[in-house]
């Protein structure tokens, strides 16, 4: 990772806004699959998902964003799967646009409890025309409110008497 | 009771009407009586005023001028008058009228003793001139005025400055009167009629009131609505007026009850004088025919006149032998004088009944003429009809010309039609055809369009795949960097795939559309396309029906062209037919007026004859020569019958008062016969006599021996 003077985004768009995520957290993009929603689970969470055998939490990252619900099957939708230490989880997108390779000089400080304290910071869009503005998401804060919701959830399953999955 | 008070206003004002009249005459009276002292008066006065006059103008040495000024004016006053100014020693200084005047008063012996005396007398009178009018005259002196005192010009006052001679006609004096006195009469009358207008005044409530019932009744009698005759008391002229007002209204009324009957017999003349001019408008046959039995009438006529030509030439001969039986007759005058009395009257009534004939002979003549004009008109007639042929027939040869273009036209037009059918039903086909192909392309297009979605399809995954293997390559870091540049390839390739796939899929999209317009537009054709077949269909079935229609049109056309110029010379045929019928209504016409002036000399012949047998009425009271006038008189009758005869070419009519005639002749024969028998008779007697007196004579002569 030291001699990483280039830097790799995930870029995708949320409502017509665009997002990233570093590449490093991401496992892999998926397309929509059917969601099974989760009865009792907060509105942030779309539902689980069934990965070849493995179950995993799909955030709504525009219900996160408080984005208003646009055509929900569109065809481009994706869910990308992200990974950290403390487990994998779903990010539903509006579709995923590409790898972006920046500078580190190139990524400009997020201004202070923006976007509930997801957003890191922020850069130009390569090659954009229009020079719109990327946000630069924190993994482990997504990642932290997917746990928090998968406890919540747990717990609705211990009230339940059904043994943890996860 | 107020007729009673009218009347006797009415009387009242008449009363005064003449108190008035008889005052007039009064002042008339009275005033002849104080003529004579007026006239004088009135001279005297005159005089007087010119010697004041007179006085007062007598100024200066120019007495003549002032003088004769004087008399001038004073003679004015009076018409027919004369004024004569003296000097103090009668010496005449001016007179008017100079020369009468003087003659007068030299004359005059009331003033010849002055004149001669020298010493002016004054004094007035009325006294008769020389001439015998009577006159009134004057002699007044002309004072010394107290100027001509101062001046002393005139010293002696004892004597006046002169005299003024005054002499004025009576008459004047009394028709001046007289005209004052007409005023006093027109005054009386003026009063007259105002007391009668008064009366009417006071008195019209009273008289109008029974002329109003009068004028009520008058109205009532006109109106048929007889109300009875108003009882007042009515003046004696309009109750004979009233009465004559009846009298003419009943007549009114039997005339009325007449009138319808007149009506009647008008309507019936009329309806006579319809059906006569009916007749009369008859067409050209009839009249065609009245010329034909006119004629047959006329043949006829003439073979019966030739029949009467010779017995009256037998009458004539036998005219002749009583003529020579006459010429032999002597003597036996009174019963040839009744014998030509009633020769006379049979002459007389055969005059009439010739002067009958030439009447018939004109209104023959008079038919004639109005034949020929209807001959004329009908000849005009058919000059037009032929003329209209010919036109008739030109126009039909035209038309059938037309006809025969058009029948040719609407053949070519059919032909056309046809074509324009034909290729329209290709055309329609084609377009069919194109219709199905355009299908055709939709589907496929359709299914270009599926396989388009199958390749985008592929691509979305093609381009997820590449993305993973990027995230995948970054993560292995220098050893995935390779990977990750066949990864970019990738998605580079998949994004040029979306792009073209976007590309054709529109592409796909407009071709869809413009099949899917084409189509519409050719299932918009197919209806246009079906109709106008429909539409060329019927044309060409109409114009096949026009070059039907035309050509039977062009055969009756013919037909009609042919019967025309039949017409043309049928009408030609008829034009000659008239034509002949004209000359032989001119030939009759011809002739009629040549018996026309035959019956006129017939007519002046019996006139003649007339007056020769009154000749010979006179005559044969002393002339046996009588009996052969009236032979001549035959002789002529016979010659102008004969003319008439041959002349002859009128109707039956005529023929009927030429028997007539000469039956009369013949009844006149007969008497002539009868009288001549008579004669003989009488001659007999005559001889009789005449034997007898021989013998007295013989017998006498014997006595004395």
């Amino acid at each position: 990772m030291s001699e990483r003077s280039h830097l790799k985004f995930l870029c995708f768009s949320l409502g017509g806004r665009f997002f990233s995520l570093d590449i490093m957290g991401i496992r892999e993009i998926l397309r929509l699959s059917p969601v099974t929603s989760v009865p009792g689970a907060p509105e942030t969470v779309r539902g689980v998902i069934n990965v070849r055998g493995e179950l995993i939490t799909v955030l709504d990252m525009r219900r996160i964003f408080g984005i208003e619900a646009d055509e929900p099957e569109r065809r481009d939708v994706r869910i990308i799967l992200a990974g950290t230490r403390s487990g994998r989880f779903g990010m539903l997108v509006d579709s995923v646009q590409d790898v972006v390779t920046l500078e580190a000089d190139e990524i400009d400080p997020a201004p202070a409890d923006a976007e509930r304290g997801a957003v890191i910071g922020m850069f130009k869009r390569p090659g954009d025309g229009e020079g719109r503005i990327v946000m630069l998401l924190r993994l482990g804060a997504l990642a932290r409110m997917a746990r928090g919701e998968a406890e919540a959830a747990r717990e609705g399953l211990q009230e339940l008497s059904i043994p943890e999955v996860i | 009771m107020k007729s009673l008070k009218g009347r006797l206003i009415m009387v009242l004002a008449v009363a005064l009407g003449l108190a008035g009249l008889v005052a007039a005459s009064a002042m008339i009276a009275r005033d002849r009586v104080t003529e004579r002292e007026d006239a004088r008066a009135m001279a005297e006065g005159t005089a007087r005023n010119a010697a004041a006059f007179a006085a007062a103008q007598f100024e200066g040495s120019d007495h003549a001028r002032t003088a004769f000024k004087i008399a001038y004016a004073t003679s004015k006053a009076h018409e027919g008058s004369g004024v004569v100014v003296f000097g103090r020693s009668a010496k005449v200084l001016g007179a008017v009228p100079a020369k009468s005047v003087k003659i007068e008063y030299t004359t005059d012996p009331d003033c010849k003793e002055c004149h001669l005396s020298g010493a002016a007398t004054t004094g007035s009178g009325v006294g008769t001139r020389a001439d015998g009018e009577r006159v009134a005259r004057s002699v007044m002196p002309i004072p010394v005025e107290a100027s001509c005192k101062q001046t002393g010009c005139h010293p002696s006052v004892a004597k006046p400055l002169g005299y003024v001679y005054v002499q004025i006609p009576v008459a004047v004096l009394g028709s001046e009167a007289r005209g004052a006195l007409y005023l006093y009469v027109v005054g009386a009358l003026a009063l007259f009629a105002l007391l009668g207008v008064l009366a009417y005044r006071f008195s019209s409530s009273l008289l109008i009131s029974p002329v109003l019932d009068v004028v009520e009744y008058l109205r009532g009698l006109s109106s048929d609505r007889r109300t009875g005759r108003p009882m007042f008391d009515l003046p004696g002229e309009m109750a004979g007026a009233l009465d004559g007002v009846e009298t003419s209204l009943a007549r009114l009324s039997e005339v009325k009850e007449k009138v319808p009957q007149l009506i009647d017999t008008c309507a019936a003349s009329a309806r006579v004088m319809h059906r006569l001019s009916s007749l009369l408008a008859r067409n050209m046959d009839t009249e065609r025919e009245y010329v034909v039995g006119l004629e047959k009438s006329l043949i006829k006529l003439s073979s019966d006149i030739k029949d009467v030509n010779s017995s009256v030439d037998l009458i004539a001969a036998s005219a002749d032998d009583n003529s020579t039986s006459l010429g032999e007759m002597t003597g036996s005058v009174k019963s040839v004088a009744t014998d030509a009395e009633a020769l006379s009257n049979h002459v007389k009534r055969s005059h009439g009944s010739v002067q009958q004939m030439v009447r018939s002979v004109q209104a023959v003549a008079e038919h004639v003429e109005l034949l020929v004009a209807r001959v004329d008109s009908a000849s005009g007639r058919v000059g037009y009809i032929e003329v209209s042929a010919g036109e008739i027939a030109e126009n039909a040869r035209l038309a059938s010309e037309l006809s025969g273009e058009m029948a040719g036209s609407a053949s070519v037009g059919a032909d056309a039609v046809h074509h324009i059918s034909e290729s329209i039903k290709t055309s329609y086909r084609e377009i069919l055809v194109a219709a199905d192909s355009m299908r055709e392309l939709k589907k496929a297009s359709r299914s270009v369009g599926d396989i388009l979605k199958i390749i985008n399809e592929i691509n979305d995954k093609t381009k997820l795949l590449a993305l993973n293997a990027a995230i995948i390559a970054a993560q292995a870091g220098e050893q995935g960097r390779s990977f990750a540049v066949v990864a970019h390839e990738i998605k580079g390739l998949s994004d040029r795939t979306a792009a073209s796939t976007g590309d054709i899929a529109r592409i796909i999209e407009a071709i869809q559309e413009s099949v899917d317009k084409a189509l519409g537009n050719v299932s918009k054709g197919e209806e246009w396309l079906g109709s106008s077949v429909d539409a060329v269909e019927q044309a060409g079935t109409l114009l096949g029906g026009i070059a039907e229609t035309s050509a039977d049109m062009f055969n009756r056309i013919k037909a009609i062209g042919d019967a025309a110029k039949r017409q043309s010379l049928l009408s030609n045929e008829v034009s000659d037919s008239v034509g002949q019928v004209a000359g032989m209504v001119d030939e009759i016409k011809r002739r009629v007026k040549e018996h026309s002036s035959s019956a006129e000399n017939v007519e002046s012949s019996a006139q003649a004859m007339n007056a020769l047998t009154d000749q010979v009425r006179s005559a044969a009271k002393e002339q046996a020569e009588t009996s052969r006038y009236l032979s001549e008189a035959f002789t002529i009758i016979d010659l102008h019958l004969k003319g008439v005869l041959k002349s002859f070419g009128a109707n039956a009519e005529m023929m009927t008062a030429v028997i007539e005639g000469v039956n009369r002749a013949k009844a006149r024969l007969d008497d002539c016969n009868r009288a001549v028998a008579d004669a003989d008779a009488a001659l007999v007697d005559m001889e009789r006599g005449f034997s007898g007196v021989t013998a007295l004579v013989s017998g006498s002569e014997d006595e004395p021996k």
